[in-house]
């Protein structure tokens, strides 16, 4: 495209296409010219969906995945098992873990991680609501599944401190070698980790 | 300018797009570098070894930007060392986060410190050993001042320049520089009191929660600039 600017409302759609991630000037036209011509029904149900995303999604009250409703589908599931909780940084991460079916606990989502160069301090995840839950009972076992990074090590770090005294069980997911990778191209921290956490065969 | 190379340490990870990021370092040859890695996050992350997290040591290359790009490009990170130990409890890496947040705010963009490099380096390898952290923290504190070039005299009283007498009440200015004798000490209102015995040690054998908070203070006054850490660090030191 030239910089000739189109007319009013398709230059805006445009101008909105192209602030998505991944979308650049190339993109956001031929999406706006494939909705210019779509069935009026077929461009809208695009919108609609925006606005119900907007609308209608919010934190679930107990574990903060998204929810359409008081509590998130997980949350409401009466098959899954309420005792073990799957602790998490993000909604994205518990979409990873659910993934792999084979979890049959339920999660909690911290909305972020311990990051104290970038101002983030524990006071701003949900880890107090972490804590009421465990205080309130019927909770035995604690998963930390926080990324292995120095910062997700912190805020798992952080989480089982506050949690000490509740007697509650702590875990961490299991780290070293990815499967798939071969030893010799490992490096040390990643080959430590995996001596430590080796299991029986 | 062709390829450089260094021995560095993460000092910080932002996120600048959906793949890649800038990669805040400090390089024993070339003291604070800010490089951005394409392609450092997600899946590619392989292309620069495993990791490349905060507060690893390795070998780093990168190409200084040409023409209209403001940044210098990562091009390999080579992990010599995670220092995996520090981990694995909060003291340890709150005190590794605050010593790269020191080097971070206190020096600047290609101006070396390679005493201060090797004593970051020391600071983290202790960290990750069994070793006492504790001590560890306020003899960083005053490599790094003694590197920035705001070292306190602790010595002698830094207005009349006589021995502060050991055993009697000891202040410390930090816009005047170091202690304060008794004489000296009404004439400024910008001092602390320096806990009793607290002279008679050297930073690395001392208290370690009293020489954290002196010369924490020290630099606050001095160098400035707010470092996030500090508060968590006292209070893991009063608590640990
Ligand atoms: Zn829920
Ligand atoms: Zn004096």
């Amino acid at each position: 495209m030239s910089d000739a600017k189109l007319t009013g409302p398709l230059q805006r759609l445009m101008d909105e296409l192209k602030k998505l991630p991944g979308i650049g000037a190339r993109s956001a036209e031929r999406v706006a010219f494939h909705l210019l011509k779509a069935e009026r029904d077929e461009a809208l149900a695009l919108a609609k969906a925006i606005m119900a995303t907007k609308d209608e999604i919010r934190p679930c009250s107990r574990c903060y995945n998204l929810a359409d409703a008081e509590l998130c589908t997980i949350c409401a599931d009466p098959r899954r098992d309420q005792s073990q909780v799957i602790v998490v940084e993000q909604p994205k991460d518990l979409l990873g873990l659910e993934a792999t079916g084979v979890i049959t606990g339920v999660y909690h989502v911290l909305m972020g991680h311990i990051a104290p160069l970038e101002g983030v301090g524990p006071a701003d995840l949900t880890i107090d609501a972490l804590a009421r839950r465990v205080k309130a009972g019927g909770i035995t076992e604690i998963v930390l599944a926080t990324n292995p990074t120095l910062e997700g090590d912190a805020t798992a770090l952080h989480i089982t401190s506050i949690l000490a005294d509740t007697g509650v069980n702590i875990t961490r997911l299991a780290r070293g070698i990815a499967p798939g990778s071969h030893i010799e191209f490992a490096n040390r921290a990643m080959l430590q980790e995996a001596f430590r956490g080796r299991h029986q065969a | 300018m062709p390829a450089q190379n260094d021995d560095a340490v993460v000092l910080g990870l932002t996120e600048f797009s959906e793949t890649s990021q800038i990669v805040s370092l400090f390089g024993a040859r070339h003291g604070r570098l800010r490089l951005i890695a394409k392609g450092a996050r997600r899946s590619t992350r392989q292309r620069f070894s495993p990791g490349l997290d905060l507060l690893e040591r390795g070998e780093v290359g990168f190409l200084p930007a040409r023409g209209d790009a403001q940044l210098d490009t990562l091009t390999e990170w080579v992990q010599r060392d995670a220092f995996a130990g520090l981990r694995r409890d909060l003291l340890r890496l709150t005190a590794g986060l605050y010593a790269v947040e020191l080097v971070a705010a206190l020096t600047e963009e290609a101006d070396p410190h390679p005493a201060l490099f090797a004593a970051l380096v020391h600071l983290l390898g202790h960290l990750a050993s069994d070793a006492p952290a504790a001590p560890q923290i306020p003899w960083f504190q005053s490599e790094l001042l003694r590197a920035i070039g705001y070292a306190p005299n602790l010595d002698e009283c830094v207005v009349c320049h006589r021995p502060v007498p050991r055993g009697s009440p000891a202040y410390f200015s930090a816009g005047a520089g170091g202690l304060l004798c008794r004489d000296c000490e009404p004439l400024h209102v910008e001092k602390r009191r320096i806990p009793a015995g607290l002279l008679e040690t050297v930073p690395a054998t001392g208290d370690p929660r009293a020489w954290f908070e002196l010369l924490d203070y020290h630099r606050t006054h001095t160098a400035g600039r707010r470092v996030q850490t500090a508060a968590q660090l006292a209070a893991l030191l009063a608590h640990p």
